[in-house]
């Protein structure tokens, strides 16, 4: 059997292209479930504060704040963040330890596309609260030209 | 390790909230991009950060690729005696990036 030019080229791109697999919402749900356990999630007062359109997703701004008063027996544990379709969602996991005067976070997230970011707050009782973000991405960070960023 | 850049204020009074933010030069790569001459270049990124003032833990994170390269942190912590403010990163082939600050309070 003679190979085509254009079977050949075919196949010589699906083994070299990027594999970058988008996760999807039921995917994140597991992933949430595995990291804080299957607590129902509730509306919590989270704040996020993304841009509503972001040029690039290899550097996104984004702070996190959630109200609390931070005293001993009410106060957050743990914050983690999610990007529904990266390849990998989870972003980063927080754990506010015994000297955190607010459960706030500033950082720069990379988003693989246009997306909702997903929020999840702990509370020191167990309770499980989210919170969600649309950003618009208009290069995402995995479709990037060759090169290092 | 690598490099860092930490803003910890010099002065803050008992009880005030301080923001602290630090920043490392990392490329923390994905895994899915690729060198100029298509090779592609392998996960490598940093896997958690702890800061501690007073010996005693602000925020430990667990970092991901989904974060961008030189991750930045900003958060607060409540300043309550003069202490160091210590920062530890580790990376994933458990390099370990160390730097502190001292803040005093009035």
């Amino acid at each position: 059997m003679i190979l085509s030019r254009r079977t050949a080229l075919l196949g010589l791109a699906a083994t070299i292209l990027p594999l970058p697999v988008w996760a999807t919402p039921e995917e994140v749900a597991a992933e949430i479930v595995k990291l804080f356990g299957s607590t129902p999630l509730e509306d919590g007062p989270i704040t996020i504060d993304l841009p509503a359109l972001a040029e690039t997703g290899n550097s996104v701004p984004m702070t996190v704040a959630v109200e609390s008063p931070m005293t001993a027996d009410d106060r957050i544990t743990r914050l983690a963040v999610f990007a529904e379709q990266n390849p990998r969602p989870l972003s980063c996991e927080v754990r506010f330890g015994p000297m955190a005067a607010e459960p706030r976070l500033v950082t720069n997230i990379r988003l693989a596309a246009t997306q909702t970011v997903v929020c999840v707050a702990e509370h020191s009782d167990g309770r499980l609260m989210a919170a969600r973000a649309d950003v618009r991405v208009v290069v995402g960070a995995c479709t990037a030209l060759p090169g290092r960023y | 390790m690598f490099n860092t850049r930490i803003l910890v204020p010099e002065t803050a009074k008992a009880g005030e909230s301080v923001e602290i933010r630090v920043m490392i030069m990392h490329p923390m790569d994905t895994g899915f991009t690729f060198t100029t001459q298509g090779e592609r270049i392998p996960v490598d990124i940093i896997t958690d950060f702890t800061c501690t003032y007073l010996d005693e833990e602000v925020v430990h994170i667990r970092l991901a690729p989904g974060l961008s390269a030189n991750p930045l942190f900003s958060f607060r912590l409540r300043a309550e005696r003069t202490g160091t403010v210590a920062f530890r990163w580790v990376d994933q082939h458990g390099a370990v990036t160390t730097d502190d600050a001292t803040l005093t309070v009035t």
